[in-house]
């Protein structure tokens, strides 16, 4: 069977790129230098291939069809370049996508599905500080953060869930990383961006160290938004990847940017 | 939300010439006027007001080069 080898989580705002000069502030150093331990990390781990649960900010998917929680497939995709992230090609995990896709219908899961969807900076931003050469095959997964009506946090632990059952079904053995991406609070295209709510951030990191999804489950979407702003809503791709494993997360980084107007979180989200 | 609004916006960020021809004819869209000035005259935080999608006047400020702190209201450090 195929093997969780770790599982992240990672902010993933373009102004981590296009607004850092290295030396120009501690903080977005101490952020860069999380970014590159990760790097070294999943270099060490070799997985096969990647299953990035992040949020698209409504570049690839729009009204006329708007997922909840879409799997990309196929073979390759290409960021928008959208942010000031430059553009890539990326392969993409498509036989490994289409068992997800599979296994998550046949459990009663109603995923969405788009064959080679183009990536924006919510998974661009994050791939690019942690694996450059994008050679790693990726699972692209999208989870809607931004538009109402929100899935329940209830329901992002149900995927993810079904994302460790899944793998552990898939029948060849491939070593595979999760990764989220987002969060954590930040307001975005709302008269209170450039606000941080730190308390919220390091509450939300003493229940990813201690393993406490119930806690996380239990949150309202509404007052998420409230506390942690629209663009905290992402920490649902944290709590997704958070259930797929088990035992205590760990930060690895929390620096609230107001440059860049984030709490920026980089944690590992679980033992095993 | 509004829906008309949103679609009109992320029109205009995937092809901002339509903000020109927008200026001059009001008609065929679903929108109100008020709505169109707005739009015209790049006021995010009149069109925040409508109830325009947040993601989409991020979208619109970055094609337009609008600082979208500054327009949306706040205070920033002169």
């Amino acid at each position: 069977m195929a093997e969780v080898v770790a599982g992240y989580g990672v902010s993933h705002t373009a102004m981590t790129i296009r607004k850092y000069e290295l030396g120009a502030d501690a903080a977005q150093d101490r952020v860069h230098a999380a970014f590159a331990r990760v790097r070294g990390e999943i270099t060490a781990l070799d997985p096969d291939l990647i299953v990035m649960v992040s949020s698209d900010h409504l570049k690839s998917f729009f009204y006329e069809s708007f997922p909840q929680i879409c799997v990309g497939l196929g073979s390759q995709s290409t960021g928008w370049g959208d942010a000031g992230v430059a553009s890539r090609d990326v392969p993409i995990a498509g036989d490994f996508a289409a068992h997800l896709l599979s296994f998550g219908i046949a459990a009663g899961f109603d995923l969405s599905w788009s064959v080679e969807p183009k990536l924006d900076h919510g998974f661009m931003s994050p791939l690019t500080l942690l694996r450059p050469e994008m050679d790693i095959p990726l699972v692209p997964i999208f989870q809607n953060a931004s538009t109402e009506p929100l899935p329940p946090f209830r329901r992002c632990a149900e995927f993810g869930r079904l994302l460790r059952t899944a793998i552990n079904a898939r029948p060849t053995h491939e070593r595979v990383l999760l990764l989220a991406g987002g969060g954590l609070s930040h307001w975005v295209g709302t008269p209170e961006m450039g606000d941080i709510n730190v308390e919220f951030d390091r509450w939300f990191l003493g229940r990813v160290e201690a393993g406490d999804i119930d806690s996380l489950t239990e949150l309202e979407v509404d007052t998420v938004g409230v506390e942690a702003g629209n663009g905290g809503q992402e920490i649902r791709n944290w709590i997704t990847v958070m259930a797929a494993g088990s035992g205590p997360g760990l930060t690895l980084s929390y620096e609230p940017v107001p440059q860049w107007a984030t709490g920026m979180a980089i944690a590992r989200l679980f033992e095993r | 939300m509004n829906l008309e609004l949103d679609q009109l916006i992320s029109s205009v960020a995937r092809e901002p010439a339509l903000l020109d021809e927008m200026a001059l004819a009001t008609f065929g869209t679903r929108v109100s006027e008020s709505e169109i000035r707005m739009l015209v005259a790049k006021d995010l935080a009149g069109l925040r007001s409508k109830g325009a999608h947040p993601l989409l006047l991020m979208q619109f400020a970055g094609v337009f080069e609008i600082e979208p702190m500054r327009a949306l209201g706040r205070q920033l450090p002169s």
